[in-house]
């Protein structure tokens, strides 16, 4: 006597990607079953609800010391490197992370050879699936839990300088910087990648297009901030983040640094203020999720001793988005065993925040107990290349593999890099 | 209380309560076919299932005294977990598996999900021969096709939580 489908496809929605990708090979049934929509829908609504109570997966961008097993570094002068790791936390416990290990995520070469952490960027996720940004012009889509990649096709916009109808403007294109975002568009139940860049010069450009998992193609978007000198735009912008239907960054607008929106339903762009004159000078602030809803935390530029940090939350009513209301204040926070914060990464728990502390450690700080617990991620070099974002365990697939071949990597490594990031056009 | 008379495929009786009685899909069916003074066969149950179930809805009763708070509405967190843990440590896979079908045809959908929660926790960690054991399913592979899938996902077949 067997039990019946329903009873196999509740147990399997329960179970951890790994275990399914390996039960794939137990009948033909079940293979089917696991790659089947509705289950795939219905194990991402499992993970979703396992992940605001008990458990929830974070993944790290970090620049570590390279193993070294042999004294050959004479072709790079480098012994960093850059990596992905990932770390299960539970909610349950109360105790240090010291059983923690962290998963080195396998990546397919080019991708195990990233020494500067400026070439790589996490730039977005959503339902278990992170996008990639690599060197400058790759796109990569991963999800984690089941260890597949892909490479997006190659951008469909022509660079100016690419462009016979430019040449008449006689203005040498100095650089271009290139913006990403990842999520899903609720209207066209789509995973969409949004790219914009944004051309530097005595004039400015703003281009963009958007790319879905569906079409696998991109294809341009009309906006109304090209040829409209607006943006200057910082190349650090690792302050982004989807929620909700829409993705936002942090860059420099006319008025200084704002927020860029982009409803992937849409695909309209928008600018939301900050609010610039309650947060103290020499302090910027960090885009992130908090309590369901987008929050920016400002913290000092340079670490000052008593620490505090300061959340504030989007109001949001209806469509009309901007306001920020203050929620919270952390600290001051004076304690012989908290290390010097440098800047928060993620809400994991709605008051348990991850930090960059001092020594290059990774820290979880709880915000109403007002304690530090030491996580086993550690870097080197500049704190605010290191990234962590909260995400949820899936199946959902990209239609990808386990190789990535096309990786442009030529012209980073060349002459034309610029050290902060930006690529020289020529 | 009216008291519900069962008898189950070993020619034990047991005498359950009402409320307990109706949260099977199945007893309640015959309940309201027939009258409440006979006796209710079921063939397809064992005693020791039923054994099992009573103790569950003890054990939640229990519970909901104690911590004040309906069980059906607090499905998440330690409450549930400590729980789990005395409730299946004394069956095996086969016996949970069992347990399983036999709360699945009496339709009780409170105790179902919480042994398909049990089930994916002794399941997660299997290869994939005594996951079919478990289940019995039958093997349809070509060994083409399964060392495809071996190939493809070899990632998946390593690590030290896999139980031999």
């Amino acid at each position: 006597m067997h039990v019946s489908e329903e009873i196999v496809e509740q147990i399997l929605s329960r179970l951890p990607p790994k275990s399914l990708m390996r039960f794939k090979c137990v009948c033909t049934l079940w293979c089917n079953l696991i790659k089947s929509p509705s289950f795939v829908a219905k194990h991402l609504s499992n993970s979703l609800r396992a992940s605001s109570s008990s458990s929830v997966s974070i993944l790290f961008k970090h620049t570590v010391e390279k193993k070294v097993e042999n004294n050959d570094h004479a072709e790079t002068g480098d012994d960093v490197e850059t990596l992905l790791s990932s770390l299960y936390l539970c909610n349950e416990i109360d105790d240090d992370f010291d059983d923690l290990v962290a998963e080195v995520l396998r990546v397919p070469p080019p991708m195990n050879q990233i020494i500067r952490s400026s070439d790589l960027r996490i730039a977005g996720h959503c339902d278990g699936i992170t996008c990639l940004k690599i060197f400058v012009g790759n796109v990569v889509l991963c999800n984690p839990a089941i260890k597949e990649f892909k490479l997006l096709p190659k951008s469909c916009l022509l660079l100016p300088n690419d462009n016979d109808e430019y040449k008449y403007l006689d203005c040498e294109l100095r650089y271009y910087t290139e913006f990403l975002g990842f999520g899903y568009d609720p209207k066209g139940k789509d995973y969409k990648v949004v790219r914009f860049e944004v051309y530097e010069e005595s004039c400015y450009w703003f281009r963009a297009e958007v790319y879905t998992l569906g079409s696998n193609s991109w294809r341009e978007v009309e906006t109304e901030y090209t040829y409209r000198e607006f943006f200057v735009m910082s190349g650090y912008c690792d302050e982004q983040m989807f929620f909700e239907g829409i993705y936002y960054w942090q860059v420099y607008g006319d008025v200084g640094r704002c927020i860029l929106s982009f409803d992937m339903g849409d695909e309209i762009f928008n600018v939301i203020s900050i609010p610039w004159e309650e947060i103290p000078d020499e302090y910027h602030v960090r885009l992130g999720e908090w309590k369901e809803a987008i929050a920016l935390i400002s913290c000092p530029t340079v670490p000052v001793v008593p620490q505090s940090f300061d959340i504030w939350v989007m109001n949001n009513s209806g469509n009309v988005k901007g306001s920020w209301t203050k929620c919270l204040t952390i600290g001051p926070m004076e304690g012989v065993e908290i290390p010097l914060l440098y800047a928060p990464l993620v809400f994991w728990k709605s008051d348990e925040l991850l930090m960059v502390a001092e020594d290059g450690r990774v820290v979880s700080y709880n915000l109403e107990k007002q304690t530090v617990k030491y996580l086993p991620i550690h870097f080197v070099g500049d704190y605010f290349h290191t990234q962590a974002v909260a995400y949820v365990n899936s199946i959902v697939s990209i239609n990808g593999g386990n190789k990535l071949e096309g990786i442009d990597n030529t012209d980073f490594y060349g002459i034309n890099a610029l050290g902060d990031g930006r690529l020289r056009a020529v | 209380m009216k008291k519900i008379s069962v008898r189950t495929s070993d020619g034990q009786e047991f005498e359950l309560e009402e409320n307990l009685a109706m949260e099977s899909a199945t007893i309640k069916t015959s309940l309201d076919a027939f009258s409440r003074d006979d006796i209710i066969l079921l063939p397809n149950v064992n005693s020791w299932e039923m054994v099992k179930i009573i103790e569950f809805f003890t054990k939640v009763q229990e519970l909901e005294t104690k911590f004040g708070v309906k069980f059906m509405e607090k499905k998440e967190g330690r409450f549930l977990e400590a729980f789990q843990a005395e409730f299946d440590k004394d069956l095996s896979d086969d016996n949970l598996y069992c347990l399983l079908w036999t709360v699945d045809y009496l339709g009780i959908e409170v105790l179902l999900e919480n042994l398909c929660h049990l089930m994916a926790e002794r399941t997660k960690n299997k290869t994939v021969e005594s996951c079919r054991n478990l289940f019995g399913v039958q093997h349809d592979y070509t060994p083409e096709e399964e060392a495809e899938i071996r190939e493809d996902y070899s990632w998946a077949f390593e690590g030290p939580e896999i139980e031999e």
